[in-house]
């Protein structure tokens, strides 16, 4: 490697608090560790000289972390040359780090802040120059995206990481207080709301808070929605879909109060199972749709005349509900 | 100056000029009037354009103007909104930008950049007017400034709206409408106007008008106004849009009534336009971020027919249904129309729908013929 020289060096000689590009996250390094245990380290550390002996890390923070646990003394590595300027020695962490792996969404919101703290770049220049080498084209919006996630509190981030937050979920509740980040976070759990619900709840949850001028982690723990959220008869699916219908309720009263006695009415028709009857949209319109399916004539009308009756009943009461 | 204590008079303090404007008498009427402010001569606005927008709210492009040329039509038909019954109005463009910045503004979506410009080809505008007005001479036009701009905001220094008002004073198949929430009208108290020029206010509750329209002269500056270009001869026009569901929203419209018909004669009304606040999906962020404290983003906004957010319906014929009955308690023969809504609406507020688009042009078009 050009402007690189080979050597073992002790351990201890690398000054471990400091962090100068570090970027990447320390979780599940057993597997690492293992294989280290193994076959040792393949691929060496990269260093700078710094004075006195003692070098700063480039690259390999999760390996020399793995080291530590394993209490080697020598490691393989690269000094770099004094020649190459401190961005040049990022871009080469960055270059070894993603021949290997993607960075995670945290890794990257590291990534801009050690960017724009110890490298001075601007967002523009973030965008223009370092999100294609990740694969994110030259779009700001990333930037918007990710930044923020490296502030969220650990539990935020693990699951950030794990993929059971969406990250558009995880950028929203950034600016919420922590003790409302985890709240949210309990709720997500405890009903294993899926990813694209998460975003729902929050910004129904965020506004239903505002409506009625209380704090969020007040307003989650209010009797009705923590009775449902500690139901021990519910599944979790039934569980956020009972959560959801009650945040809708607060949040569009008048509209579900409209949509409830449209059900009402709909199980007083008790149309047959295989004929459906749908409401215009968020009552907006006035078309109602029905669908049906029969299988002989006798059963086509058994069924009209089912409709029949609610026509001169039920329907009309459908009608007039706005 | 006529004593508006509200009143909201911008002051420019930068001008780019477009160099394909920069010897067009508006320009030069301009550059001579700030001949103060420094001015920059830019080839192509699109570049500023792009900037200003990159920057968004920043305060330092709040009193930039950009003396520009239009390079679309000056006049355009009102798009109107799909599934909707829609007045078939124009709306003709002579300055993009507002400095009112009320929190629901839809400019704030569709323009996405501070500046306020003024297309200073004018000679293009009269032009294409000319050449719309007098090849369909059997075709009427209710034409109106007030879309992409507030028609009187910048009137103090900009001196166009008298031009238009000259301009439609002898036309007979068109009439326009100056529609505003702001009180320059000392320029056209004097004018002949020849009652071809329709002055309209943006009205709303007063709690309303001081919470979302707080940049706006007050809701009683506003109808101060209005009285005075009555007095001048001129119909008057106003505008319940958006109309805002709050708590005790009755009495707030309803007053506002009041104090219409407490000077307003009925003859020189040519219409009340009412509307509730309705906005594309995903406007509601803009607002949030432009206007943390307003809570309008909180109503009971659902997707409509045309997937844009607005009230549940039961809410909006309330709405509409009161305000008709109490301006129809001053005058059965005021025109109350409702602006983008559908047929169902019209009928349950209303108890008559105009059925159609056309049908509802015909209807305002004869109120000004």
């Amino acid at each position: 490697m050009p402007f690189m020289k080979y050597i073992l060096l002790d351990i201890e000689s690398i000054d471990f608090a400091d962090r100068f590009y570090r970027y990447s996250g320390e979780r599940n390094l057993s597997p690492l560790l293992e294989s280290i245990r193994k076959v040792g380290v393949v691929s060496p550390l990269i260093v700078e000289y710094k004075a006195k002996s003692v070098y700063r890390l480039v690259t390999g923070f999760r390996r020399l972390q793995c080291l530590l646990d394993l209490k080697l003394q020598k490691v393989p590595a690269l000094v770099a040359d004094n020649s190459l300027s401190e961005e040049e020695l990022l871009q080469i962490s960055l270059q070894e780090n993603l021949s290997v792996r993607s960075l995670n969404p945290i890794e990257i919101s590291s990534l801009i802040h050690l960017l724009e703290n110890n490298f001075s770049q601007t967002k523009e220049g973030i965008v223009e120059n370092y999100f294609p080498i990740l694969g994110y084209g030259r779009n700001p919006r990333i930037y918007d995206l990710y930044k923020p996630l490296k502030k969220m509190p650990p539990a935020w981030q693990e699951a950030i990481i794990d993929e059971n937050v969406a990250v558009e979920t995880a950028v929203e509740v950034a600016d919420a207080p922590r003790d409302v980040q985890l709240a949210f976070l309990n709720l997500i759990q405890s009903l294993r709301l899926g990813r694209n619900r998460q975003r729902e709840f929050w910004l129904l949850i965020k506004d239903i808070a505002r409506m009625q001028n209380r704090e969020i982690v007040q307003f989650l723990n209010s009797q009705n929605l923590r009775e449902i959220t500690k139901s021990e008869k519910l599944t979790s699916a039934q569980k956020a879909e009972r959560y959801k219908t009650e945040l809708w309720r607060l949040r569009y009263p008048r509209y579900s109060e409209v949509k409830e006695k449209f059900e009402d009415l709909l199980r007083q028709a008790k149309l047959p199972p295989d004929v459906h009857l749908q409401p215009p949209s968020y009552f907006e319109g006035e078309k109602f749709s029905l669908t049906m399916t029969f299988r002989t004539t006798d059963d086509l009308a058994e069924k009209l005349k089912i409709l029949e009756k609610n026509n001169a009943e039920i329907f009309p009461k459908m009608i007039d509900l706005t | 100056m006529m004593n508006f204590p509200s009143r909201k008079t911008f002051i420019p303090t930068k001008i780019f000029v477009e160099q394909c404007v920069e010897d067009t008498e508006l320009t030069q009427k301009l550059l001579q009037q700030f001949s103060n402010l420094p001015v920059e001569i830019i080839a192509d606005a699109n570049e500023l354009l792009n900037k200003a927008a990159a920057d968004g709210r920043k305060p330092s492009w709040q009193g930039t103007i950009l003396l520009a040329k239009q390079r679309g039509p000056f006049l355009r038909y009102c798009p109107g909104t799909q599934n909707h019954i829609c007045c078939m109005y124009h709306n003709l463009d002579v300055a993009a930008g507002c400095d009112l910045d009320c929190s629901y503004c839809i400019l704030q979506g569709y323009l996405n950049n501070p500046l306020k410009t003024f297309y200073c080809n004018t000679d293009d505008m009269y032009a294409e007017l000319d050449h719309a007005l007098l090849y369909h001479p059997n075709r009427f036009y209710r034409i109106g400034t007030g879309e992409l701009s507030d028609s009187l905001t910048f009137d103090h220094f900009i001196h166009i709206d008298a031009d238009l008002i000259g301009y439609f004073s002898d036309k007979k198949n068109a009439i326009i409408e100056l529609k505003s929430k702001n009180v320059h009208i000392e320029n056209l108290l004097g004018l002949e106007h020849n009652r071809r020029t329709v002055i309209s206010w943006s009205l709303n509750a007063a709690t309303m008008a001081g919470s979302e329209e707080p940049n706006a002269p007050t809701l009683d500056d506003r109808l101060a106004a209005a009285k005075e270009v009555q007095r001048a001869g001129y119909r008057l026009g106003f505008h319940f849009d958006p109309m805002l569901d709050h708590e005790n929203w009755e009495q707030g419209y309803r007053e506002t009534v009041d104090k219409i018909f407490a000077f307003a004669k009925p003859e020189n009304i040519a219409w009340i336009s009412l509307g509730a606040l309705r906005y594309p999906a995903g406007f509601d962020q803009i607002i949030r971020e432009n206007h943390p404290d307003s809570r309008i983003v909180l109503g009971e906004l659902l997707p409509g027919l045309d997937k844009k957010l607005r009230y549940f319906m039961p809410i909006r014929v309330e709405m509409f249904k009161k305000m008709y009955r109490w301006i129809k308690s001053y005058s059965q023969d005021v025109l109350v129309y409702l602006c983008m809504e559908n047929d169902e609406v019209w009928r349950k507020s209303f108890g008559w729908s105009p059925g159609s688009s056309a049908a509802l042009k015909r209807m305002l078009d004869e109120r000004v013929k």
